[in-house]
């Protein structure tokens, strides 16, 4: 097991302490699941709390824990009663958090974030710390649709196939990564959960039906891109023109090559999206591997040169 | 829960047993480091590193005070110091006032408390201060997070530095990309298209300017120079789009024929009024491209959904590009 840090250690228990003297006792399953250690981990920082306190530590001075069978008492304690104050860290990420919130909340909840932020210390007064989403005029009414199961007709663009189908959809959860908002969805069509771009639906049809829960499928626990052990990796040489694409897209490995080049390991969305890829970064992208993609770059070129004849 | 009881057992050292102990030089660190910050919260009086020692018998060694102490600092635990004067001239001293220590009690409503647990269900950051400053709140996870969701990028040590430094509107010096050392006074901070932004006045440019956060080469240094936020800053419109990287829309114009399929996105970036022309299924759309190579990236994007109409440079412009790729793959 990785030996976690002491300072780690030591402010995970100054939450904790005061956490478990608000509440007096709480049982060590409870106490595990709320911090997210297991119960061995956790017993040996609360054991560890049970040494400390002030001189001239007799037992009255230090902090008194008791477990009783899967239950952990403490005794009223002179010290550790309260958590650290919010660090300039958390102060700053809980601002960024409420920001991005404000944006994708409703009117009721967004006004009580507001005033919540507002009581917390060291945030009112802060410079401006803005978040900005892209906007999507589809967004409300496929939320509206994905809180009831609704199903939706829409018209989906790919570029992979530049053609546009037509699918019934259920929306199941609407998310914003970057510049794009995406719709984790149950595609009829396919029978399977489907992810799609809200700028790709070129039209959108509520259809007054609506699905089961029991049939949906389940989605990730976390919005994101489903890169899995199984998806295609490739390996590029990027100069100095093209070296926004590791800035720009979530890489595996980034290595600054003595040349000044640097060779980088992505994802790969799909063929066509790297074709795109490439030919917007041009001649300062090589393709290292696989060997299949050596030539993409001038295919996806000839294809579009093709439309200037 | 179980049925509450009166504690019979102690865990699994006694109390005793560690009062013993600790004539013994605690060994374990996180141990070291509660007992010094008990100590020092422990009433109002400043102590010397000689007196911390005979109270705790943990610091026979200065160099582990001094780092016990780094660490305590580094978690945000204010330490004051003090150097002493009499009998005890320039020895330095040290205490923790509680009060500056600890979180104040707040009173949230439950509207309140919800939403904050909402907001921290909603948006996904990818460090742990979100968490962490959840359980200092005592806020339960939500068990229904909203349908709409954000990922945002917060993993920077440097963002909630400019912050503090745009907080307490000191100056701050860094080295960014390309080799050069700016002295920015910061105004804010902007997150957009997964990026974070800082915003402020550049001391040697003389002018407004933002700064990618990620471009920002080693540490951030904060200065004692003061300076005054305009009160109607706008941090936003001080980080130009991507679509305003193309160019100003009162300067050079392309022509470029795109498949109707494309509009909806098109039309969501420059608005209605970049469609000049309807063809049977393409749009001609005018869209600025005073900066070349952001309009040949933007145009290659849609790939062979898009052809350059005019003007013939800018039309020539991407012919040469496609060319050098063709001939030399």
């Amino acid at each position: 097991m990785k030996r976690r840090k002491s300072s780690d250690r030591v402010q995970g228990l100054l939450v904790m302490l005061p956490w478990l003297f608000e509440r007096k006792s709480a049982s060590i399953d409870e106490m595990a699941e709320t911090f997210g250690l297991d119960r061995e981990t956790l017993l040996r920082d609360l054991h560890l709390s049970t040494f400390c306190g002030t001189p001239p530590y007799t037992p009255d001075e230090l902090v008194e824990i008791f477990i009783d069978e899967d239950e952990v008492w403490i005794r009223e304690p002179r010290i550790f009663t309260r958590p650290l104050r919010l660090t300039v860290e958390e102060a700053f990420t809980l601002k960024a958090v409420g920001e991005a919130a404000l944006g994708v909340m409703g009117a009721g909840t967004s006004s009580a974030l507001a005033s919540a932020l507002a009581k917390l210390p060291n945030l009112a007064d802060e410079a401006p710390v803005v978040v900005r989403q892209p906007s999507d005029p589809k967004l409300l009414e496929l939320e509206d649709c994905a809180a009831s199961n609704e199903i939706v007709t829409i018209d989906y663009f790919s570029p992979v196939s530049t053609k546009t189908t037509k699918r019934d959809i259920v929306p199941m959860r609407l998310w914003v990564d970057g510049e794009h908002w995406y719709c984790d969805s149950h595609d009829f069509l396919s029978g399977e959960h489907r992810l799609f771009r809200l700028d790709r639906m070129t039209a959108m049809s509520r259809t007054g039906r609506f699905a089961e829960p029991s049939a949906l499928p389940a989605i990730p626990d976390e919005p994101g891109f489903n890169w899995s052990a199984d998806s295609e990796v490739v390996t590029l040489h990027l100069a100095a023109g093209a070296q926004w694409v590791a800035e720009r897209y979530p890489t595996l490995r980034v290595k600054k090559l003595s040349t000044g080049a640097m060779e980088v390991k992505l994802y790969v969305a799909n063929e066509a999206w790297l074709g795109r890829l490439l030919v917007r970064a041009g001649n300062d992208a090589k393709v290292v591997a696989p060997s299949k993609y050596a030539t993409l770059a001038a295919r996806t070129a000839r294809e579009i040169r093709a439309r200037y004849a | 829960m179980a049925a509450k009881k009166t504690p019979k057992e102690p865990a699994k050292r006694s109390a005793t047993k560690a009062a013993a102990k600790k004539a013994d030089k605690p060994k374990d660190q996180a141990e070291r480091l509660l007992n010094l910050l008990a100590l020092l919260t422990h009433d109002s009086n400043y102590r010397t590193l000689e007196e911390i020692h005979f109270a705790t018998n943990m610091y026979g060694d200065r160099s582990l005070f001094e780092r016990d102490k780094a660490i305590l600092r580094d978690m945000g635990v204010p330490i004051d110091s003090k150097v002493l004067g009499g009998s005890k001239a320039g020895v330095s001293s040290y205490r923790i006032d509680r009060r500056e220590m600890e979180l104040a009690n707040i009173n949230f409503t439950e509207a309140e408390r919800r939403a904050l647990q909402l907001a921290l269900a909603a948006v996904h950051v990818d460090s742990a201060w979100a968490e962490r400053a959840r359980m200092k709140l005592d806020l339960t996870e939500a068990q229904m997070p909203s349908v709409a969701q954000v990922n945002l990028p917060v993993n920077s040590e440097l963002l909630p530095t400019l912050a503090d430094a745009a907080a307490k509107t000191v100056c701050v010096r860094f080295d960014y990309v390309g080799g050069t050392h700016r002295s920015l006074n910061a105004y804010g901070l902007l997150s957009r298209g997964g990026y974070w932004y800082v915003v402020g006045y550049d001391l040697d440019r003389k002018a407004i300017r933002s700064f990618r956060v990620d471009r920002i080469v080693g540490g951030v240094e904060l200065t004692s120079d003061k300076f005054e936020r305009p009160a109607d800053f706008d941090v936003e419109a001080a980080v130009a789009t991507d679509v305003e990287m193309l160019g100003d829309a009162g300067g050079s114009i392309a022509h470029v024929l795109v498949s109707e399929k494309l509009r909806p996105s098109i039309v969501r970036d420059f608005g209605e009024g970049c469609v000049v022309e309807t063809r049977d299924d393409a749009v001609v759309v005018a869209v600025p491209c005073a900066n070349r190579s952001a309009f040949r990236s933007w145009v290659l994007g849609l790939v062979a959904g898009a052809e350059v109409l005019s003007p013939p440079e800018v039309r020539q412009d991407l012919i040469d590009w496609l060319d050098t790729m063709v001939g030399t793959r």
